[in-house]
């Protein structure tokens, strides 16, 4: 199976808090990955690295077998990654399709009238088409969340890069998420999220790693993944000496 | 198939353009009706509504606040001038080449500002323009730091007596705001004008989008730089008198601008129009007051920042939708069949 991204032996920090320490990981063509960890271990950095928002201390981060370590964040969203922020960052003045339309055609890199029915399509499927002329800014947080989403897809990904995008969601509107994630990984996107809510994110994903203190310390499939000790310990706080 | 369609006109964007253009047409045939009194004034306008948009152009949209437009402002006089009065250029060929020269000149500048980030660039603009100030002192040819007039028999070749000559600059200073209006009413309707307005929205979020930020900020800058050019070969062409200090005051060509962007509309097409008129109306009709004028200005610029920083315009766009020309998308459920 060919590899969708690589990070080779990266390693980032903040001060002297160490976010990632020689981190290894492949993650294969249209695999869905999820990443757990407790609060501060760093997650939300690894998704900065591989987008490029945020630069590497050491190592390399490649995507299918290209190093794009050197490459800013708008090359590596025209490569095929996006991302959908933990934060809503929307482009509040800009209507719910024109914020689509700007990912369709630079992110993508389609023109106006090619961009137009695709963006249709995504909002109805992110279950948006009604809010379609409803300026960002003034949506909901769901909402928000769900054009964060919407948004990423526009840019046609090859890898979408999820950051707690369920987080709040009654359990219905959590279903229908999980329902529209599974879609989009039927279409050959390799999946790579990050989320606390554990049901939706084992429903979807094939693979789970947990970040501690700049490692990966499991990696295998979710359920094996969270009845190993040592991450029943540091993740869901069990003491398992007791 | 989709219950949806996307348009980009309305009845309102119709009804607006076709005004526009019946609007340009009246202004056109003023140059056969109008005193010289008013097509100074509207002269006047017509250039000042122009700095606007170029202004809001670069700063409402591209998000590059600079201080600094004057350096292109007094570049395209001083050019003007030495085309015009030392090498005996003809006077409207020499306008296009003030866009040429400040487009030239504008792509250093910015590789040299663009490594500022901010308020740092706003600064950096505005010593830029400095900079080019204490050259033009220097150049004596020019008049040094007192400046130069422009000599009668240049004048003259805009026209014989004074009337034909306010007619003359009358029209190259509409044809010169159409040309800009035009320019960036279709860049914003363009894939660069969503960048533009995303850019305007969240920058962060515009580059993990696919927008190549740097890129199209200095296609802007240069725009702007340049067409900023040849309005003000035009200002000074009618004022036939140019200085440094004159050319590039801050004052004049970047704090009334900003005013008048600010109260009209930042980041909205017709903000700056609005802005640019309500200024020249204030200083038409508070003019006599003296340094009073500039307290009642102030005044305006911190109440409408204040109550509204969207501006006026910003305010009627949010309160009621109103979009008066085809730059948007409209979402529509279509008719079944």
């Amino acid at each position: 199976m060919t590899i969708a991204l690589s990070l080779r032996n990266v390693s980032k920090s903040f001060g002297a808090i160490r976010i990632a320490d020689g981190i290894d990981l492949d993650i294969s063509e249209n695999e869905a990955v999820g990443i757990l960890g407790p609060n501060g271990a760093g997650k939300t950095t690894i998704l900065g690295l591989v987008t490029g928002t945020l630069s590497l201390d050491a190592g390399a981060v490649e995507f299918r077998g290209r190093d794009i370590t050197a490459l800013r964040p708008e090359q590596r969203c025209r490569l095929g990654i996006a991302r959908a922020y933990q934060v809503p960052q929307p482009f509040g003045d800009m209507t719910v399709f024109e914020n689509l339309m700007v990912a369709a055609c630079f992110g993508a890199g389609k023109s106006i009238a090619e961009s137009q029915a695709g963006c249709l399509e995504i909002l109805e499927d992110c279950g948006l088409a009604d809010l379609a002329n409803v300026h960002a800014g003034r949506l909901t947080l769901l909402n928000r969340k769900r054009l964060e989403l919407a948004r990423a897809l526009a840019t046609k990904p090859k890898i979408l890069l999820l950051d707690e995008i369920a987080g709040g969601l009654t359990q219905h509107e959590c279903d229908e998420l999980v329902a529209l994630i599974r879609r989009v990984h039927g279409t050959g996107v390799t999946i790579v999220w990050i989320e606390h809510v554990l049901h939706a994110l084992m429903s979807v994903v094939g693979r789970a790693l947990v970040l501690y203190q700049g490692k990966f310390i499991a990696d295998g499939a979710p359920a094996d993944v969270i009845r190993e000790p040592k991450v029943a310990e540091i993740y869901m706080g069990i003491d398992t000496d007791a | 198939m989709s219950g949806f369609h996307v348009t980009r006109s309305s009845t309102l964007t119709l009804v607006s353009s076709i005004g526009a253009v019946a609007l340009a047409a009246v202004l056109a045939s003023g140059a056969l009706w109008a005193s010289n009194d008013t097509l100074r004034l509207a002269t006047d306008v017509f250039l000042y509504v122009a700095l606007a948009c170029l202004w809001n152009f670069l700063a409402g949209y591209a998000g590059l606040v600079s201080v600094g437009q004057q350096a292109y402002v007094g570049l395209g006089g001083y050019v003007l001038f030495a085309l015009a009065a030392k090498a005996n250029m003809p006077v409207l060929y020499t306008i296009p080449l003030l866009g040429i020269v400040a487009a030239l000149l504008s792509v250093p500048s910015a590789k040299l500002l663009f490594r500022l980030r901010g308020a740092y660039f706003t600064i950096g603009s505005w010593v830029l323009a400095e900079v080019f100030r204490l050259t033009a002192i220097l150049i004596v040819p020019l008049g040094g730091g007192s400046g130069m007039s422009l000599p009668v028999r240049v004048a003259q070749t805009l026209g014989r007596t004074p009337h034909d000559r306010f007619v003359m600059t009358y029209l190259i200073a509409l044809a010169l705001l159409l040309a800009i209006l035009v320019m960036i009413f279709l860049v914003l309707r363009s894939r660069i004008g969503l960048a533009l307005t995303a850019i305007r929205d969240n920058e962060v979020a515009a580059r993990s989008n696919g927008v190549n930020v740097d890129r199209i900020k200095l296609v802007v800058y240069v725009a702007a730089a340049s067409a900023t050019a040849m309005v003000g070969g035009l200002i000074f062409l009618q004022r036939l008198r140019i200085s440094p200090d004159a050319g590039f005051s801050v004052n004049d060509w970047t704090a009334l601008i900003i005013f008048m962007v600010v109260i009209g509309g930042i980041g909205t097409f017709e903000g700056p129009i609005l802005g640019a008129l309500i200024y020249v109306f204030l200083r038409e009709t508070l003019a006599t007051l003296g340094p009073v004028y500039l307290i009642i200005l102030g005044a305006v610029a911190i109440a409408v920042m204040l109550v509204e920083p969207r501006g006026i315009w910003g305010f009627v766009r949010s309160r009621w939708g109103v979009q008066l020309l085809p730059l948007g998308f409209f979402v529509g459920k279509s008719p079944q069949r």
